[in-house]
């Protein structure tokens, strides 16, 4: 069997299949042809066949891929529309901010996430913290004015922990001033905050802190 | 339906599965072992889409090339699920001669 011909059949094959055996069966082919095991027609009937069904195979598995994929994405859309629907407004950061409080003897600090929040889901949330070098505090950060001992919400990337409950208890929107209970989550502060953290003495910006959540007493 | 025609793709998964049972062969080897143990003659095409097969299943792996022919060798769970068949096709030819011979007495 010529070359030109074996190349062509071998073309029949899917391109994965023939880097990975091509070589081989043609080998094989020119060996069982030599040795009069077999006749030039019926090898090349018998690599056409082959073909036929690796191509056959090949595409079968991309349809089960196309399928799966088309299952995932309408699994994806009914999801969306699902949670579109039935989902509590989220509090905006704005609603969130400029709440100035102290925390109970006793309570370490809270954190407050957006209505809503999944287990595992991490989301912006802002967290109180309790102001020890106010000076250090970057513009923007703090609402209104803060002292030592005050406590401000700062924003930071929070990841609710396995406790959380699917909606937290967080009032929406959130009032200046207003008691509120969110859930155990772990959080890390915003890179170029630099607090003294109540819970756990001083967390440099970045490195998350576990956060148990309970209630505060408002300043005003 | 011919009797040929009933042999399928595992029936070739069989045949090559024993005939590396006992050490590994490359494909020529195989070819010549399966038709003398077995009377079946397959083409290059056919045993290369019967050990792709295997391959993808873990069944059977290929060994370095020596000389452009690659041998391959059966795997520990190509050995295991070779065994399984073979019994079960045991058990299946046992019931089958039985009642053959059941019918003729």
């Amino acid at each position: 069997m010529n070359r030109r011909l074996l190349r062509a059949l071998l073309a029949l094959y899917p391109r994965a299949w023939r880097d990975r055996y091509g070589a081989e069966v043609a080998h094989l082919t020119g060996e069982l042809i030599a040795a009069g095991e077999t006749t030039p027609l019926a090898g090349a009937l018998n690599l056409m066949a082959g073909g036929v069904t690796e191509r056959g195979r090949a595409l079968a598995e991309s349809r089960r891929f196309a399928l799966a994929m088309a299952a995932a994405a309408v699994l994806a859309v009914a999801g969306s529309l699902f949670a579109t629907t039935h989902a509590q407004p989220e509090p905006t950061p704005a609603s969130l901010t400029g709440i100035r409080c102290t925390f109970q003897s006793g309570f370490p600090d809270l954190a407050l996430v957006p209505a809503g929040t999944k287990p595992g889901q991490l989301s912006r949330a802002l967290v109180p913290v309790r102001v020890a070098e106010p000076r250090r505090l970057r513009r923007g950060n703090v609402p209104g004015e803060s002292g030592p001992g005050q406590c401000v919400m700062v924003p930071a990337l929070c990841r609710a922990g396995p406790g959380t409950p699917h909606r937290a208890n967080v009032p929406v929107p959130v009032k200046p001033g207003q008691c509120v209970i969110a859930a155990p989550g772990l959080c890390r502060i915003a890179p170029g905050a630099a607090f003294v953290l109540p819970w756990a003495g001083a967390v440099k910006p970045g490195r998350p802190a576990a956060s148990l959540c309970p209630a505060f007493r408002p300043s005003s | 339906m011919t009797r040929d025609s009933i042999r399928g793709s595992s029936d070739r998964s069989i045949l090559i599965l024993t005939s590396l049972a006992d050490w590994p062969k490359h494909g020529y080897a195989l070819i010549k072992d399966i038709e003398s143990f077995a009377g079946v003659k397959l083409g290059a095409g056919t045993l290369y889409g019967a050990l792709a097969k295997l391959e993808r299943a873990g069944l059977v792996e290929a060994l370095p090339a020596e000389d452009r022919r690659r041998p391959y060798q059966i795997t520990a769970a190509g050995r295991e699920f070779l065994y399984a068949r073979l019994t079960e096709s045991a058990r299946i030819a046992e019931i089958g001669l039985r009642r053959i011979a059941a019918a003729w007495s």
